[in-house]
C-alpha cells in the first residue's frame, strides 16, 4: 500500500501471536508484538517491514517499530473495514538490525 | 402429521445442524474473487502494454501462488486509463467464519494489460477506487 495509514489505536502490548499461512495452517509464532486497531483502510500484503511511527506535537517523528502482520478474512478480501495490525517494537528491531535502522533520511 | 417426522430416529440432529448452519450462513465469508490492489504499472517501450505489479501472499510449497487472476479490465479514455485485476485466493476455504492472522509479507507478481492506443501522457487509475496508480519507467525499478 502506498502512503500512510494513520490513527491506529495501540491497545495491547507484548503479545504472542500465531501466524497462519494462506491455507489457514499454522506458519509460526511472533512474540512481543504490539496490536493496533482502526477502521477504514487496512494494511495489505507487502506492507511488512513498513515503519510504524508517531508524529509529535513539535513535528518530530518517533520510530515505534516495523509492521509485521494483520488480521484478515481468510480469503484476504474485505480488509478495509475493521483493521488489526501487529508490529514489532523498535527496541527489538534495533536489537535485530542495529541502531541504524531507526535513522530517518529526510534528504 | 409434520410433527411425526421429528420422532423418527436420525432426523432431529441433521435438522438441528441444518438450522444452525442456516442461521450462521449470513455471517460467513464465502470465497470469491476480489479486485486486487495494484502497486504500480510500467509501460512497455511502445506504450501499448502496461505491466502491473501486484503483491501476492507467500507461494505454496510447489512454488505456485494461491492467488489466480480471474479477470482483467481496461477502460480507456482520452485522458486516463482505468484498470482492474481480479484475483481469487484458491487456498482460502469455500466458507469460513472469523478472521485469520497472517504476515503481510508480499511477493511481487506481474500482470500484462494491453491498451488499444499508446499510453502517451494519460493517467492510470484503479477502476475500483479511482485512485491514481504510479507509472514507473523501466529504468526506475529493477
Amino acid at each position: 500500500m502506498l502512503g500512510q495509514i494513520c490513527n491506529w489505536k495501540v491497545s495491547d502490548l507484548g503479545w504472542k501471536v500465531d501466524m497462519n499461512d494462506q491455507e489457514g495452517n499454522f506458519a509460526g509464532t511472533v512474540r512481543w508484538v504490539h496490536r493496533g486497531t482502526k477502521k477504514g483502510v487496512c494494511s495489505i500484503g507487502g506492507d511488512s517491514g513498513a515503519p510504524i511511527y508517531t508524529v509529535r506535537s513539535d513535528g518530530a517523528v518517533t520510530a515505534k517499530g516495523i509492521h509485521s502482520g494483520s488480521d484478515a478474512n481468510p480469503d484476504g478480501t474485505e480488509r478495509s473495514t475493521d483493521c488489526v495490525s501487529y508490529f514489532t517494537d523498535i527496541f527489538d528491531v534495533n536489537n535485530a538490525f542495529g541502531e541504524k535502522i531507526a535513522k530517518w533520511n529526510f534528504s | 402429521m409434520p410433527i411425526a417426522i421429528f420422532k423418527k430416529p436420525g432426523v432431529v440432529l441433521p435438522l438441528v445442524l441444518l438450522l444452525i448452519f442456516a442461521v450462521l450462513l449470513p455471517t460467513a465469508h464465502v470465497r470469491k474473487p476480489h479486485w486486487q490492489w495494484i502497486g504500480y504499472v510500467t509501460p512497455s517501450p511502445d506504450g501499448r502494454t502496461l505491466t502491473a505489479k501486484l503483491m501476492f501472499g507467500e507461494p505454496k510449497a510447489d512454488g505456485t501462488f494461491c492467488e489466480q487472476v480471474t479477470d482483467m479490465e481496461v477502460r480507456e479514455s482520452a485522458s486516463q486509463v482505468a484498470i482492474g485485476i481480479q484475483v481469487l485466493n484458491t487456498c482460502a476455504p469455500l466458507v469460513s467464519w472469523g478472521r485469520t492472522t497472517t504476515t503481510d509479507i508480499g511477493y511481487p507478481f506481474d500482470v500484462n494489460l494491453h491498451l488499444r492506443a499508446p499510453l502517451t501522457g494519460r493517467t492510470v487509475v484503479d477502476k475500483e477506487t479511482g485512485q491514481p496508480i504510479e507509472i514507473a519507467q523501466p529504468s526506475d525499478r529493477s
